[in-house]
């Protein structure tokens, strides 16, 4: 079996199951006690060591295997949790990162050395054991039921199905488990749906099991029905079948047990079925491949548009109608398809601020909502790194060290907010803290420092405008470089990068009382409404979200302010930008009287873009330039045109 | 007997070769959208089947003055690895076999182009041939 076309599936699966681990070990930090967690944990090491094993991947199997030592320890209850445990599963949790990512890098795990990790795991385990032969536990057998599988058994209850815990014996004997387990699958398929198994269905296709198997069935039949056809399979030592019931408000996830005499407690699993039962996992290429199929539908229906204006055949424009219908719900449905929750992004940083604020010896709590947000794929690979800087950004910055906190009547624990929501076609992410905020005169006083501007401007700028200043390049605030934040990278480079998503950076604050970033994005980068203009012979797009108004002013109101030309727009000064000449065209021709502007604006500021001719408004998609045309301001991408000629984009935020 | 072969097109009287290996495929020339703020030898983009490409404009990468559009302009789409680009050309006449030896690498030879750009010379009977290194003819190596 050629191991290489599993790797990706290996690489993707492994990923998720890190990030559960990431996000149980962070809630069992906080709530030692649940059991759910400890579960969840155990889970993910335990199918991360099958996955690695199958896969040949003896490092990352052999440390999970010890990882699952030390967690059985504590889920009998022979080891406590403590911090220190924690932080050796953190480390175990960043040592599998690291290999997963160096096996996805150079499809090998082998120049990490494992060995120091496995160690520490061990003696941590061994302490455990020690009590454990003192204490002579007796384990008790639960059968653990996710929120899903306890909505499917209360449903079932409800709707006057049976719900039954099927316990399977095999023969001693038994040569092949998994054929055997399969049959007992197949009989119990023709009763109802097999909702859970320990251990899991995986397991159980490998083998990996001892002699018994416990099922979780909804069916309409009797007991005796099931157990006598069971037992009709050879080589089935017996089968022990119970009712279950499930009130609706238990909080417990757990079943009345009786002790279990053969069998350590091996975890819960769902059956793989039950999860994925309605979803499928499509390679992101095809993805792509199908918008851009969609993006050429749109291509060619905005070219069927423009040769039917001449021609009026009523028929074919009905037909050109619905045409446009479905183009319009294809192409949401395929937007929908490339959404993803923003909660991709956001799951990585509860454990970023937990290691924050341990090494800043500073106490926050990270409140996160709208995690389910969704937005299109393209987007998401690119707010990871602004959203990380941001944070952190918040504490270095903003939040303050505990004493100093107290010493100001707020409460001990920082609170940095990440918040997530659709507002029309954009997405908000906001990240807010309750720290000291900005302080306008000190960021007055580093502009000047640093040069950025003279002492003398920086007087005429208002506290909004000085505030502003922090999105300068080569500016940084922190009297003392840390090695997080100060690292040299600016706000200037969140803000650029945001702004050339097409999105925008707002900053409230107050002094004290902390700040709050306001990040404004598109919900695809991929389809925009732009307007198109000539500028002589050339046609260039401007992306309508940018684009405030369109005014028409006459030559002679243009003035010079210094080197600027400006106009008065409703009393306020509207620099100009005459795009004739930024983009070289060339024109012959005096200027005439009137002249169309299209007003645009970035943040607050607007200008006025002189354009010869206004042709239209247009859905367009936006194809990138290219590596080889990488670098070229001005430039956002490149679109085709109906009549299948291509129309540059224009980078309104550039001509600022 | 080992042979590769080129595509040869005419700049002012001499032929120039391409690996055939890095064409993709040449094309006659519909539109080409000028991208200001562009090196000067970049005529362009295109539109290739719904894929926005870029194009050279061969004669003033080389320095052979310029001449207006015609019906025998072509483009010759080179691939390199996952970059692609035009190359606009007078005209694209053939493709030829070019065996291993009658490829000069280090040629002696005095050509009104830039050298750097030369991979080799090709004899092909008493044809001569300039083959071009594409790397370094879209200044990308």
């Amino acid at each position: 079996m050629d191991a290489n076309q599993f790797m990706d599936i290996f690489l993707e699966e492994a990923n998720e199951h890190l990030e559960n681990l990431n996000s149980s070990l962070l809630q069992l930090e906080k709530k030692p006690q649940d059991k759910y967690h400890l579960n969840e944990i155990f889970r993910s090491a335990h199918t991360l060591k099958g996955m690695s094993a199958t896969m040949g991947f003896n490092k990352i199997s052999s440390l999970t295997h010890e990882m699952e030592n030390l967690l059985d320890g504590i889920r009998r209850g022979d080891l406590g949790i403590n911090e220190r445990i924690v932080d050796l599963l953190f480390e175990c949790l960043d040592a599998l990162q690291l290999l997963i990512s160096s096996i996805a890098n150079t499809g090998d795990e082998q120049e990490f050395d494992m060995n120091e990790l496995i160690a520490k795991l061990e003696s941590m385990a061994g302490a455990g054991e020690r009590r454990d032969a003192a204490a002579n536990t007796c384990s008790f057998e639960r059968m653990e039921f996710n929120s899903h599988e306890r909505k499917a058994i209360i449903k079932a209850g409800e709707q006057g199905f049976n719900v039954y815990k099927i316990e399977v014996t095999l023969d001693d004997n038994c040569m092949l488990k998994s054929a055997r387990a399969f049959i007992v699958f197949n009989v119990l398929e023709k009763y109802g749906e097999v909702i859970k198994s320990v251990p899991a269905v995986e397991d159980i296709e490998d083998e990996k099991f001892g002699n018994l198997m416990k099922l979780v069935l909804i069916s309409s039949y009797q007991s005796e029905r099931i157990r006598d056809d069971i037992m009709a399979v050879s080589e089935i030592k017996g089968v022990a079948i119970e009712e279950i019931y499930l009130a609706a408000d238990e909080k417990q996830q757990k079943e009345g047990e009786r002790p279990d005499k053969s069998q350590k407690p091996s975890e819960g699993n769902t059956v793989r079925k039950n999860i994925t039962g309605k979803t499928v996992r499509v390679d992101i290429d095809r993805l792509d491949n199908l918008m851009n199929l969609v993006s050429e539908l749109i291509i060619i229906k905005t070219r069927l548009e423009e040769n039917l204006d001449i021609k009026e055949e009523t028929n074919a424009n009905e037909a050109l109608e619905y045409l446009e219908r479905i183009t319009t719900d294809l192409h949401d449905a395929v937007m929908k398809v490339r959404m993803v929750p923003i909660e991709r992004v956001f799951s990585r940083f509860p454990r970023m601020v937990r290691d924050l604020s341990k090494e800043l010896n500073k106490k926050i709590v990270l409140e996160m909502y709208g995690e389910e947000t969704e937005v299109d794929r393209t987007v998401i690979d690119e707010i990871g790194d602004p959203l990380i800087h941001l944070i952190r950004n918040s504490i270095d910055h903003g939040i303050e060290v505990v004493e100093q906190r107290k010493k100001l009547g707020k409460p001990a624990e920082g609170r940095v907010v990440l918040r997530a929501y659709h507002d029309g076609n954009t997405v908000v992410i906001e990240v807010e803290d309750d720290g000291r905020g900005i302080d306008a005169e000190k960021v007055a006083r580093k502009a000047v420092e640093k040069g950025i501007y003279s002492a003398h401007q920086v007087e005429q700028l208002s506290e909004e405008q000085v505030i502003q200043l922090i999105f300068s390049p080569g500016f940084s605030t922190a009297s003392k470089v840390s090695d997080l934040s100060g690292r040299g990278v600016g706000l200037d480079v969140v803000k650029t990068k945001i702004e050339s998503l097409g999105g925008l950076v707002e900053l409230e604050t107050k002094k004290g009382a902390g700040s709050k970033f306001i990040i404004r994005l598109p919900l695809t980068l991929a389809i925009i409404q732009a307007l198109l203009v000539n500028i002589g012979s050339e046609s260039y797009a401007i992306p309508l979200n940018s684009t405030k108004e369109i005014v028409t002013i006459e030559a002679c109101h243009i003035e010079k302010v210094q080197t600027r030309e400006v106009t008065l727009l409703r009393g306020e000064i509207l620099p100009l930008i005459r795009l004739d000449k930024e983009l070289e065209v060339q024109k012959d021709g005096d200027e005439p009287e009137e002249l169309t502007v299209v007003v645009v604006r970035k943040g607050e500021k607007l200008a006025g873009m002189i354009v010869d001719r206004l042709i239209g408004q247009q859905e367009i998609v936006i194809k990138p330039l290219g590596k080889y045309l990488s670098g070229i301001t001005h430039l956002a991408g490149a679109t085709i045109l109906g009549d299948g000629r291509v129309s540059l984009i224009l980078d309104t935020n550039s001509f600022f | 007997m080992a042979y590769n072969q080129y595509v040869l097109f005419k700049l002012q009287e001499q032929e120039y070769a391409v690996d055939i290996n890095k064409v993709k495929t040449i094309e006659k020339i519909e539109s080409i959208t000028r991208v200001p703020g562009a090196e000067d030898f970049v005529k362009g983009v295109i539109n290739l089947r719904g894929e926005v490409i870029p194009v050279i404009d061969i004669r003033k990468r080389l320095s052979l003055g310029s001449i207006e559009l015609n019906d025998e302009s072509r483009i010759i789409i080179v691939k390199l690895e996952d970059l692609e680009v035009g190359m606009m050309v007078d005209s694209a006449s053939e493709v030829v076999r070019i065996r291993e030896e009658d490829i000069d690498k280090n040629p002696d030879y005095y050509s009104e182009i830039d050298e750097c750009v030369i991979e080799g010379i090709g004899k092909i009977g008493d044809r001569i041939v300039v083959i071009l290194d594409i790397p370094k003819v879209l200044k990308i190596a």
